[in-house]
């Protein structure tokens, strides 16, 4: 069998136990997506009466919001199947990364893979079903699915990053989070209300411009060439996230606590 | 009465106390705080420059910012005491309490506002120095201070009766969390936390009307960025009738709960 079909018989395994877990623990996961959903449903609420109020107030609309949120969510979906990558820190701290280094197989990779939380993936459907009743035509659903896939790895190339500092910060759990909650936040609105420096973050620091207003440019104005320009961006986060893994790998020294079986 | 409630006092007191020692740690860890007022800054700044309206629904820009400070530090200096009630019964650790010589649920409740009042104070003081570097400074009318204190530590009250009954449920199911989401998430919409109640349409503000929400989170805040006498002592009415209630409601599920109770072991 070739390396890539090693890789991906091992991806399909995890997948196999991974949904095996689902099913096993069917009501906390159905509770999670139920928690989801209706918190979804509350800002929802809070944007409906918002545009209701201010219909005139930009060139946005309610479903503009709603795409926004959709894409973001179908995209955290997407992420979920590489769940550990929100654990790095943890996992360098916690001394269960050990596990994955004396694997035969690429480390990051095997831990990437390890965990998924697989009900994001019906929370996902939901969502792209939504979408597909607000807006069914074919061109929209297929930008939607693309950009939720190229949003999808943004949020990934900028959790890696950030887990990865994990290697050389004891503090990085923290400021990954309050990090990675600045990037939600700032998802869910839309890009018109900032101004200034604001703007420049948005699209740089904290990239959640490409999740936001992005998606909004490519679905509902047809600017193609943004496709292109978070594609590449998205790579590039990925890229420098592996960089700094594999540099802070040979920073690493284990410690004396050491785990058999991670997760 | 009064001396039967000394105990409670004494153990808010010490829960504050304890807390106090993690000040430095909870206003550092204020990043989320932070990041949202900073957004809601953006947001209704744009709102009232756009739609050239000097007020909405009822509130300036100032008023409105300063609002949502205020809504947005009662409710995330919430401890978790659902849990610790859910942990309690699952464990069986509440049937330890039945013999000692306080209400349950008062205990409670004193240890959980003890520990509230210090995480208030601390999210509130990162908030106005938020506002103040974005907006300016705010400082409410001496006299309207005590009165504001008195509506803050019954809005919290309520709220935190509200959660142990939520808590208290874990006599019946393994786990209270969705239960406890479905309470806060309608907390958080129809009790005004995100944005004031004054700005839903008719069917959505009855609702809210009807729900003791809005005595924990909008009315304070209210009172807070407008103060009116009047209000005030109609706003305190409110909140004592929806802590009596919710205590009575409280008091009720724990009795059914510990007529159930079965531990095993020792």
């Amino acid at each position: 069998m070739s390396t890539a079909g090693k890789y991906f018989s091992l991806f399909l395994g995890y997948l196999h136990i991974n949904a095996k877990g689902l099913l096993e623990y069917r009501v906390s996961s159905l509770i999670a997506l139920f928690g989801s959903l209706l918190n979804s449903a509350i800002w929802l609420v809070f944007w409906w009466v918002f545009f209701r109020r201010f219909p005139n107030i930009s060139e946005w609309q309610f479903v503009h919001l709603f795409t926004i949120w959709a894409v973001l969510n179908v995209a955290l979906a997407f992420v979920s199947v590489f769940y550990n990558v929100y654990k790095i820190p943890a996992i360098i701290n916690e001394g269960k990364l050990e596990y994955y280094l004396v694997r035969p197989k690429n480390a990051l990779f095997h831990l990437l893979i390890a965990r998924m939380r697989l009900v994001d993936l019906v929370e996902a459907f939901i969502w792209f079903i939504s979408f597909i009743i607000l807006k069914p035509e074919l061109p929209a659903v297929i930008l939607f699915l693309v950009m939720s896939v190229i949003s999808s790895a943004i949020i990934h190339g900028f959790l890696l990053i950030l887990g990865s500092l994990g290697f050389f910060l004891k503090s990085a759990d923290g400021i990954g989070t309050e990090l990675y909650n600045a990037l939600i936040t700032f998802s869910t609105y839309p890009n018109w209300i900032f101004g200034g420096a604001t703007k420049w973050i948005i699209f740089t620091v904290i990239p959640a411009g490409f999740i936001s207003y992005v998606p909004v440019q490519v679905i509902y104005n047809r600017v193609y060439w943004w496709i292109l320009g978070s594609l590449g961006f998205a790579v590039l986060l990925n890229v420098v996230g592996c960089v700094v893994f594999s540099r802070g790998l040979k920073y690493f020294e284990t410690g004396n606590t050491f785990v058999l079986r991670a997760d | 009465m009064l001396k039967s409630m000394d105990k409670y006092m004494a153990a808010a007191a010490l829960s504050a106390k304890n807390y106090l020692a993690y000040t430095s740690e909870v206003i550092f860890r204020s990043g989320f705080l932070v990041v949202i007022l900073f957004v809601f800054v953006n947001l209704w700044t744009v709102t009232y420059s756009r739609s050239g309206a000097g007020v909405i629904a009822g509130f300036d820009l100032r008023q409105m910012l300063r609002y949502l400070v205020f809504t947005e530090s009662i409710v995330i200096s919430r401890p978790r005491v659902h849990q610790k009630v859910e942990e309690d019964i699952r464990t069986g650790a509440v049937s330890y309490t039945l013999a000692r010589p306080y209400n349950y649920l008062l205990f409670q409740l004193s240890v959980s506002f003890g520990e509230r009042m210090v995480r208030f104070m601390c999210t509130l003081l990162v908030g106005y120095a938020v506002m103040t570097i974005m907006i300016g400074p705010y400082i409410p009318g001496l006299s309207a201070l005590p009165f504001l204190a008195v509506t803050v530590a019954l809005a919290m009250l309520a709220d935190l009766i509200g959660m142990i009954a939520v808590g208290l449920l874990a006599f019946w199911v393994e786990d209270v969390s969705p239960f406890f989401l479905v309470y806060s998430r309608l907390q958080m919409l129809l009790g005004g936390m995100i944005i004031p109640i004054t700005l839903f349409p008719s069917f959505l503000r009855r609702l809210s009307e009807w729900l003791p929400f809005r005595f924990m989170v909008y009315a304070p805040a209210r009172l807070f960025v407008d103060f009116d006498l009047n209000r005030a002592w109609g706003v305190a009415v409110g909140q004592i009738l929806v802590c009596l209630l919710l205590f009575l409601i409280g008091m009720s599920v724990y009795r059914m709960g510990v007529k159930r109770l079965d531990v095993n072991g020792g």
